[in-house]
């Protein structure tokens, strides 16, 4: 007999993006009849050995995901983020993918991750020299004290594994430093620019140039830079317009 | 004989899973986790090797289940191993609809392996994606909870990896999958509790404080009877969030329960204490300083409440709140005069600090001039940018879509519309009053039809 269903008015339309079932049978009633007449051997093929599958899983463990040497770049460690949490989760984490995903998250300025993590790293991870030299860089930059992180950068020799990631966030910080600058500072000394983006001499006054500041008597007027000012400029008046009709219309509905 | 039982059994869940008699199945199965299959331990490895996974998952589920709770009542971690084991293979293939039909034992099965994980091998990180994948096996839509979300957030907080959780946290829950069945469908209130508690705590660990507060008053403000545990460490929380977040405790919503009212603040004396200091109720000459030696004092209490990180996060928000304080009254400071009224013991280096942190996380728009050592407020609406407007008004169109949906849904409830008939009947009644309707109501437009038709329906 079928079974009679009540839909209730109150549940939620389906998810389209929920996983799927598994598909039904074709012919259900033709399966149950071969189920009855004792057809093991169909049954046998079309059913999925759940034990034996368990039982093979089981003797084969899962292997760590293996380190992709590829280009390491701000857009690229997203990626590398997600395959190394994946790999934590499934208990396939060795120490050099646990260190790269503390440099990843300081790459991406993500600190309550970083710390978190961490906190979290087991024992044997956590003494490793490999973590150890990320978190000497970490830790002041989560803490902000720029020049202490970039001379723990400074003094410490990565592996080959490490160093792509680290010198990302370097750079990232340096970046963030910069901008930091344009959008706190309509004044700040050469010497305090040069701790908080870790350059200095020629190199400092080519980015200061670079970026349309000013120097006078040891103080640098920094630039906000356009890009900054409106993160998302509209460049279609109309469509802005448009916009702007439909929140009001919405708001006064 | 036991044998012939558990063939009977296995008999049954192919042909009803077949025919479709999915309700007299799960009747059967639940019997038969404490019968049949937990008498015949020993031969339901073979009688799952004749299963299939898409077809009969309930079965497989009974036989799972039966299986742990014999692995567990061993004591001893491999058995326990195996059959986990077995359970990621199910959950990644189980038919959704027949897991559906037999909620209260899915759930069950998940919260095991979960307490196992917990306390047993000490390992909450390995079950979360376990725990994820089974609600998104179980749940109809991201936005229906489940007992299972409030046991995933307890692993993700165990664990310290607060990632896993988000998915299931950022969601709006507008259901509630009623698991339980004995007596009518039911959800038991803890785990609703425990969800948003884990979730407020959650979030505060990331610093999302407004979404941390939002999650704690649900939980406090949840109806009650009687003041739970969990309603009190909420309300705990959600007072010293709410001083962060706000600058003062906000008070509940109207809609609290009266025993809330009567009875929670009684138990959060040293809260209150924060609260009176802080927002200065209780006058005193420098709140950090006080702030300071009532967390020495109570020090054991915070400890044990674990709120000992929040209380030294509402310190440090009263120097940015004193700070934003200044940008409504000053366009130019100096940082000396800065630390002065701020009461910053550093001087004008620390209060440059605290300037410069809130720059950046945009708590406040100002810039510093070192050569002069003064600092120049901004007008704060030059923090907002058109990207931010856009994206908060799309969340609130798309939230008010599932308002109207909800309201909707709430006006066809048969115990509303009863409960409205009701009230319109009576010379004094208080409820809206069904005027002469010229033809349109319920009975006259469907003719021989009867509120209580709808309340069988349900």
């Amino acid at each position: 007999m079928q079974e009679q269903q009540v839909t209730s008015p109150s549940a939620p339309p389906a998810d389209p993006t929920r996983p799927a079932d598994p598909p039904q049978p074709q012919q259900a009633q033709a399966s149950a009849e071969e189920h009855q007449q004792g057809g093991q051997r169909q049954e046998a093929s079309q059913a999925h050995m759940v034990s034996e599958a368990m039982q093979a899983d089981q003797q084969t463990p899962r292997q760590p995901t293996p380190a992709v040497s590829v280009t390491v770049t701000s857009s690229t460690i997203p990626v590398r983020v997600a395959q190394l949490e994946s790999a934590e989760l499934d208990g396939v984490c060795s120490t050099e993918m646990y260190a790269q995903l503390l440099a990843c998250y300081l790459a991406m300025s993500s600190w309550k991750q970083a710390q978190l993590l961490h906190w979290r790293l087991p024992a044997s991870p956590r003494k490793s020299d490999e973590v150890k030299a990320v978190w000497a860089v970490g830790k002041p930059l989560i803490q902000r004290k720029l020049s202490q992180a970039y001379r723990a950068y400074h003094a410490t020799a990565f592996t080959e594994a490490l160093r792509p990631y680290m010198e990302v966030v370097v750079q990232q910080s340096r970046i963030a430093a910069f901008d930091l600058a344009a959008r706190a500072y309509c004044k700040i000394k050469v010497e305090n620019l040069a701790q908080l983006v870790d350059l200095d001499g020629e190199d400092l006054k080519a980015a200061i140039h670079q970026r349309g500041w000013t120097v006078a008597s040891n103080f640098v007027a920094p630039l906000m830079a356009d890009d900054q000012k409106d993160k998302h400029p509209s460049n279609d008046g109309i469509l802005e317009v448009t916009t702007l009709v439909d929140y009001a219309s919405f708001l006064e509905n | 004989m036991a044998g012939g039982a558990l063939e009977a059994y296995v008999t049954n869940v192919q042909n009803m899973s077949a025919s479709g008699s999915l309700r007299e199945l799960t009747d059967i199965s639940r019997r038969a986790v404490d019968d049949v299959l937990a008498n015949n331990i020993q031969h339901l490895d073979h009688a799952l090797a004749t299963l299939s996974l898409g077809e009969h998952s309930i079965g497989i589920l009974a036989m799972l289940t039966a299986k742990m709770k014999q692995a567990i009542s061993q004591n001893q971690l491999e058995p326990v191993e195996a059959v986990v084991a077995q359970v990621r293979e199910f959950v990644s293939g189980c038919n959704g609809e027949h897991i559906r039909a037999i909620p209260d034992m899915y759930c069950d099965l998940f919260h095991k392996i979960a307490d196992y994980y917990l306390l047993k091998k000490n390992e909450p990180d390995r079950g979360i994606t376990l725990l994820a994948n089974a609600i998104d096996r179980l749940a109809t839509s991201k936005s229906q909870l489940t007992s299972l979300h409030a046991a995933l957030c307890c692993l993700c907080l165990k664990a310290r990896n607060l990632q896993a959780a988000l998915p299931f946290l950022d969601a709006d829950m507008t259901d509630i999958l009623k698991e339980l069945n004995h007596g009518p469908q039911h959800f038991d209130t803890k785990h609703f509790l425990c969800y948003y508690y884990y979730g407020g705590m959650i979030y505060a660990a990331l610093k999302q404080f407004d979404q941390a507060l939002f999650f704690f008053e649900i939980a406090v403000t949840t109806p009650a009877v009687a003041v739970s545990a969990i309603m009190t460490e909420a309300y705990k929380k959600y007072e010293l969030v709410s001083l962060i977040v706000h600058g003062e405790a906000r008070p509940l919503p109207t809609y609290k329960s009266s025993v809330v009212q009567r009875f929670i603040k009684q138990s959060c004396n040293e809260y209150n204490r924060i609260v009176s200091v802080y927002t200065g109720a209780t006058p005193v000459v420098d709140k950090a300083t006080a702030l300071r030696e009532h967390l020495e004092d109570a020090r054991q209490i915070f400890d044990q409440d674990g709120n000992v990180g929040l209380v030294k996060q509402v310190i440090q928000s009263l120097h940015k709140r004193n700070i934003q304080r200044l940008t409504k009254t000053f366009l130019t400071l100096s940082l000396t005069d800065v630390a002065n009224r701020c009461r910053l013991n550093g001087g004008a280096t620390e209060a440059e600090q605290y300037i410069v942190q809130m720059i950046e996380s945009g708590e406040i728009s100002a810039v510093i001039d070192q050569e002069n050592g003064m600092v120049h407020f901004k007008d704060s609406s030059a923090l907002v940018d058109s990207a931010t407007v856009d994206a908060q008004m799309q969340r609130v169109m798309a939230l008010e879509k599932v308002v109207r949906r909800l309201d909707t849904d709430a006006q066809l409830n048969p115990q509303y519309v009863s409960k409205m008939a009701k009230g319109s009947s009576g010379l004094y009644s208080t409820g809206p009053v069904l005027h002469d309707d010229e033809g349109v109501s319920i009975q006259n437009f469907i003719p021989g039809f009867h509120v209580s038709d709808m309340m069988s329906l349900s």
